[in-house]
C-alpha cells in the first residue's frame, strides 16, 4: 500500500490503507447505524404516529394533560433526593479513603465493596431492600429493639423506599467519580494551606472541597441522568403506587399496547437526559472560565 | 574518517550516493515542513541533519523510513524510487527517539523480530542475535524485560534490534536526547566506532551542534525546510554561509556593519574599510570566533578596533571577555593563552583578528 | 496525615464512613443469608440454615434456562462487540478524519442515554422489521449496551500505548497485519480483556433492553427475577439472587486480577 498516498498520521503509528481503515471502521458504524440510530430514528417517527389527532397529537396531549407534568416532577423530585443522598453519603466515604484511611489492604477492600453491587442486577439489589424494609425486616426489627417504634412501620412502597434503594444503586457511581478527582488533589496542596495556618476544617472549605467540585458535579450528573432513566428500582420499590417516567413508558408499551404515546414519552424522557447534561456542560463552561 | 573531496553543495563527482533526495516538499495545508528539498547521501558516510526543532529534519528522516509521504518529489534509494513502498519493505532501520522497544518481548525477542519477519531459520536468526549483543556489550541481558533496563541500556538494545537486519541505511532520530551527558558522550563515541564497524551509511537527525561535530562526516544545517548548508565539520564551523549557521554551529560574533557610500563595509566606529567581500546588501554582519580574537594592534593582513571590557569570567581552560564596542553591540573574545594578564573591567582594549578567520556574512 | 487535626473531626468522619461502607454491603449480605434460609419466609437473620432453596432454584428450568439465556445473550454479545469495536478504536485513535469526533460520540453514546429508551426502541425497530422478540432482536440491543463499554476501555489502553512501537515493527518489516497481531493487541490486552468483562455483566444483569424483548420462553435471568419478585416472594428468589452475587464477585476479583479495579474505567 502506498506511503506516498498520505496515509500515515501526524502522531505516529503503523500505516494503514484506506482499505483497511474503512473495513476496521466500517463495521462498528454499520453496526450501530442499523441497531442503534435505526431504532432510535424508529422511535421519534412513531412518537409522531398517533392513532388519532394530527402528527403531534401526543405531544400535546402531554402537554395539556396535568398527569404526565406530575409524573415528570415526581421523577425530577425523586432524582433531586437521591443525588442529594448519594452526595452526602458517597462524598463522606470518597473523602474517607482518600485522606484518613491509612491500609491499602482497607482501601482495597472498601473499593471492592462499593464495585461489588454495580456487578449485580438492579433487581437483586432493590430485592436486598425490600428484605431489609419489610414489615418483617431487619429495619422494622431493629427499630422495634432499640424502642423507636412499637408496631412494623410501612416503610416500603412509599417515594422514601424509592429514594433509599433508588440511593443505593447510584452510590457507587458517585464514589467512583469523587475518587478519581481526589486522587489527582496534589496533596502538597493541602500541606500548603496547612503550613499558611489553615486548620483542618478551613483547609477543608477553602482548599479541598473546591478543588474537589468538578468531581461532584460529574457524579451528580451521572447519577441524576441515571436516577431519571431508572425503571427497576422505582418499579419494584413502588408497588404500583408511586410514577416516575420510565414506569410510565414500560405501561404504555407493554400495557396499553399503545406504542406511540409510549414512543413519545421516551423521546421526552431523551429530551430530559440531553437537557440535563446540557445543563452540566453549560456549568463546566461558566465554572472553568471564572 | 570517510575522506571529503565533495564539492560544498553535496553533489558527488563519484558515483556512490545510496540516497537522492530529489526536490522533496511536504506541506501540511500551507505550512512547508520541507521545500524543495535535495540532497545526495553518500554510501558509508555519517551524515547528521542538525536544527533546531521545528527545521524539517525530523519530517526528513520520516519521509526516508516511509512513515511520511512527500507532497512532491522523490526519494530514490539505490536508484530505486520508493514510491509506493510502504516503511516495512524498504532497506532501511530506524533507531527511534525513545526507542520504542516492544515491552511485552524480551531483549533477545525484539531484535529477533526483524530477522523473523524475513523469515531466516532459527539457528542463523540466534548468531545474528548474539553477534549483534556483542557489538553493543549487551551480552547477558537477553532474557530481560525492556522495563528493567536502564535508559542506556535500552538505546544499546534499540541500535541492536536496528542493525541486525543489515539494513542499506541506519535512520537515528535524535537517541541521545533521553540520556545524561556523561553517558551521551560516551554513546557518540560508541556509535562512531560503530559506524566505521559496520560500514553502512548512518543519517542522525540532532539538535545538539556538538553532537553532530563530534560523530558527523558531513552536516547538513537546516533551517525552516530548507537546507542552509551542506559541508564537513571544518567546513561549517570555518567558512559558515550565513549568520544563521555562524551561530548555529559554535559560538560566533555578529557584528552588524554598514556598507558605506564607497561601497565598502566598515566596523561600527571605525573608518578603515573592511577588506572582505560580503552580500549585496546595505548591511551584513562580520563574524569572527571569539578565539581567534586577540588584544594588540593590527598588523598586515589583520583587522582591527577598539572596545570597551565589560565583563570577564575565568571557565578554567579559558577567559571568557565581553566588550562592548563603538556602537555598543557586544563583541565576545576567548584568548588562547589563559595564562596572559587579563585587561580590567572597564579597559578600552585594541582587539586584532586575522582576516581568514573573518567572514562577513548574511542572514 | 496530619497528627494536629481534631480527633473528633477524623472520628466523626471515619465512624460516617463506615457505616456507608455497611450500607453498601447489607442488602448483598442480607439476600445471601436469607438464601440458606430453612423457613419459607424471607427473614434476616435466616431461620435455620439448609440449601434447600438453592436446590429449588437448581432444578427449576425456568430458571436453569433463564440463566443459559443470559449467559449466551452476553456472551455472544460481548464477541461481537470485541470483533467489531476493537479495529474500531484503532482507527478512532490515530486519525485525525473530519467526523472524528462526531463518530466517536455516536459510539460512546449509549453510555449516556436511557437504557429504557434502548429497550423500547429496539422493540419498536424489530417489530417494524420483522423479527421482534427474537434472540437476534435480543442480541443486538445488548449488543448495542456493550459495545461502547469496550471501546472506551479499548480507547483508554490505546492513549497510554506507544505508538512509535508499531512504527518499529513496520520498520523492521512487519505488515499491517503482523503488526496488529504481534505488537498492538499484545500491549493492549489486559484493557481490552476489562473491558470485555465490563461489557459482559453489564449485559448480563441488565434488565431495562431485555424486559420489552422477552417473551415467556425468550426470557433472561434478570428479567425472570424481575418477574417473580413481583409475584411470589420466597426464598428461591433470595437463592437465585445470590447466586448471581456470587458471579459478580468472581466477576470483580478478574477484572481486579487484569488490570486493577482502578484503571478499570468505570462509568
Amino acid at each position: 500500500m502506498s506511503a506516498a498516498a498520505g496515509q500515515s498520521s501526524a502522531t505516529g503509528g503503523m500505516f494503514i490503507s484506506r482499505a483497511q481503515a474503512t473495513i476496521f471502521l466500517g463495521g462498528a458504524l454499520l453496526f450501530m447505524l442499523l441497531f442503534f440510530v435505526g431504532p432510535m430514528l424508529m422511535v421519534i417517527w412513531s412518537s409522531l404516529q398517533p392513532p388519532s389527532g394530527g402528527t403531534f397529537a401526543n405531544y400535546e396531549r402531554v402537554y395539556n394533560d396535568g398527569y404526565y407534568w406530575r409524573v415528570l416532577l415526581n421523577t425530577l423530585r425523586i432524582s433531586m433526593w437521591v443525588t442529594i443522598t448519594t452526595f452526602i453519603l458517597g462524598y463522606t466515604l470518597s473523602y474517607y479513603m482518600n485522606f484518613h484511611l491509612k491500609s491499602p489492604m482497607a482501601r482495597r477492600a472498601i473499593y471492592i465493596i462499593v464495585v461489588l453491587p454495580l456487578f449485580t442486577s438492579n433487581i437483586v439489589r432493590s430485592f436486598g431492600w425490600i428484605v431489609l424494609l419489610g414489615r418483617d425486616g431487619l429495619i422494622n426489627d431493629g427499630m422495634r429493639i432499640v424502642g423507636l417504634t412499637d408496631g412494623p412501620v410501612q416503610l416500603l412502597y412509599t417515594s422514601g423506599s424509592i429514594i433509599v434503594a433508588l440511593s443505593y444503586v447510584m452510590l457507587p457511581f458517585m464514589v467512583l467519580t469523587v475518587n478519581s478527582i481526589f486522587q489527582n488533589i496534589n496533596p502538597s496542596v493541602i500541606e500548603a494551606s496547612r503550613d499558611l495556618g489553615a486548620g483542618p476544617i478551613v483547609t477543608f472549605l477553602k482548599v479541598t472541597f473546591p478543588l474537589s467540585l468538578p468531581g461532584v458535579v460529574a457524579g451528580s450528573l451521572i447519577v441524576f441522568t441515571l436516577s431519571v432513566s431508572a425503571y427497576v428500582t422505582p418499579s419494584i420499590m413502588s408497588g404500583g403506587r408511586v410514577a416516575v417516567m420510565p414506569i410510565l413508558i414500560y405501561d404504555y408499551y407493554m400495557v396499553q399496547l399503545d406504542f406511540s404515546m409510549g414512543a413519545t414519552l421516551a423521546v421526552l424522557l431523551l429530551a430530559t437526559t440531553i437537557a440535563i447534561i446540557g445543563v452540566y456542560l453549560f456549568i463546566l463552561r461558566r465554572y472553568s472560565n471564572r | 574518517m570517510v575522506n571529503t573531496g565533495r564539492s560544498l553543495d553535496g553533489t558527488s563527482e563519484r558515483p556512490a550516493s545510496i540516497i537522492e533526495i530529489d526536490s522533496i516538499t511536504k506541506k501540511y495545508g500551507q505550512y512547508d515542513a520541507l521545500h524543495e528539498m535535495s540532497l545526495s547521501i553518500q554510501k558509508g558516510e555519517f551524515l547528521s541533519l542538525l536544527g533546531p526543532s521545528g527545521c524539517g529534519k525530523t519530517t526528513l528522516l520520516r519521509i526516508i523510513a516511509g512513515f511520511l509521504g512527500p507532497t512532491s518529489g522523490d526519494l530514490r534509494i539505490d536508484g530505486r524510487s520508493m514510491r509506493n513502498v510502504p516503511p516495512n519493505k524498504r532497506p532501511v532501520n530506524t533507531v527511534f527517539q525513545n526507542y520504542a522497544l516492544f515491552p511485552h518481548m524480551t531483549v533477545v525477542e525484539n531484535i529477533a523480530f526483524g530477522p523473523r519477519r524475513q523469515g531466516r531459520a532459527q539457528d542463523a536468526i540466534a548468531a545474528d542475535v548474539k553477534r549483534v549483543l556483542g557489538m553493543v556489550g549487551m551480552h547477558g541481558f537477553e532474557d530481560r524485560y525492556p522495563r528493567a533496563l536502564s535508559g542506556g541500556q535500552q538505546q544499546r538494545v534499540a541500535l541492536a534490534r536496528a542493525i541486525v537486519n543489515q539494513p542499506r541505511v541506519l535512520l537515528l532520530d535524535e537517541p541521545l536526547g533521553a540520556l545524561d551527558l556523561k553517558l551521551r558522550k560516551r554513546m557518540q563515541f560508541e556509535l562512531k566506532r560503530l559506524h566505521g564497524e559496520l560500514g553502512i551509511t548512518f543519517i542522525y537527525v540532532t539538535h545538539d551542534q556538538e553532537e553532530a561535530l563530534a560523530m558527523s562526516d558531513r552536516i547538513a544545517v537546516m533551517r525552516q525546510g530548507r537546507i542552509v548548508q551542506l559541508g564537513t565539520g571544518e567546513e561549517i564551523y570555518h567558512r559558515p554561509n550565513s549568520a544563521y549557521v555562524a551561530d548555529f554551529i559554535g559560538e560566533a560574533n555578529l557584528i552588524a556593519c554598514e556598507r558605506e557610500a564607497d561601497g565598502k563595509f566598515r566596523l561600527p566606529g571605525n573608518s578603515t574599510p573592511l577588506p572582505l567581500a560580503g552580500p549585496d546588501a546595505p548591511a551584513a554582519k562580520l563574524m569572527i570566533r571569539p578565539e581567534d580574537i586577540s588584544f594588540g594592534t593590527a598588523e598586515a593582513g589583520q583587522i582591527g578596533t577598539t572596545a570597551t571590557i565589560v565583563q570577564s569570567v575565568f571557565l578554567g581552560h579559558w577567559w571568557r571577555l565581553s566588550a562592548m564596542l563603538a556602537d555598543g553591540q557586544e563583541i565576545v573574545i576567548c584568548p588562547r593563552d589563559n595564562t596572559a594578564d587579563t585587561p580590567a573591567i572597564g579597559a578600552q582594549v585594541p582587539l586584532r583578528w586575522s582576516q581568514q578567520a573573518a567572514r562577513m556574512l548574511g542572514e | 496525615m496530619d497528627r494536629t487535626s481534631t480527633n473528633w473531626g477524623v472520628w466523626v468522619v471515619s465512624i460516617a464512613a463506615w457505616g456507608v461502607v455497611l450500607f453498601l454491603i447489607a442488602p448483598l449480605i442480607v439476600v445471601i443469608g436469607v438464601s440458606f434460609t430453612e423457613s419459607n419466609f424471607l427473614r434476616f437473620p435466616p431461620e435455620g440454615l439448609s440449601l434447600k432453596w438453592y436446590d429449588v432454584v437448581v432444578t427449576n428450568p425456568l430458571y436453569v434456562n433463564a440463566f443459559w439465556l443470559s449467559i449466551q445473550i452476553a456472551g455472544l454479545g460481548t464477541l461481537i462487540a470485541l470483533v467489531l469495536g476493537v479495529p474500531a478504536c484503532l482507527i478512532l485513535v490515530r486519525k485525525k478524519f473530519p467526523g472524528a469526533q462526531a463518530v466517536s460520540a455516536l459510539f460512546l453514546s449509549p453510555l449516556i442515554l436511557p437504557t429504557v429508551v434502548l429497550g423500547v426502541a429496539i422493540l419498536q425497530y424489530a417489530s417494524a422489521l420483522g423479527f421482534v422478540r427474537t434472540f437476534w432482536a435480543l442480541l443486538a440491543g445488548h449488543t448495542v449496551l456493550i459495545m461502547p463499554y469496550i471501546m472506551r476501555a479499548t480507547l483508554v489502553s490505546l492513549s497510554e500505548f506507544d505508538l512509535a512501537s508499531e512504527e518499529a515493527a513496520q520498520d523492521l518489516g512487519a505488515t499491517t497485519p503482523q503488526t496488529l497481531w504481534l505488537v498492538t493487541l499484545p500491549q493492549i490486552k489486559p484493557g481490552v480483556i476489562a473491558g470485555g468483562l465490563l461489557g459482559f455483566v453489564i449485559s448480563w444483569i441488565n434488565v431495562e433492553v431485555s424486559i420489552f424483548n422477552s417473551t415467556s420462553t425468550l426470557i433472561t435471568l434478570p428479567v425472570r427475577i424481575f418477574n417473580q419478585v413481583q409475584a411470589t416472594v420466597d426464598p428461591s428468589m433470595a437463592a437465585v439472587s445470590a447466586v448471581t452475587i456470587y458471579f459478580a464477585v468472581i466477576c470483580v476479583l478478574l477484572i481486579d486480577y487484569f488490570i486493577g479495579l482502578e484503571k478499570a474505567g468505570m462509568k
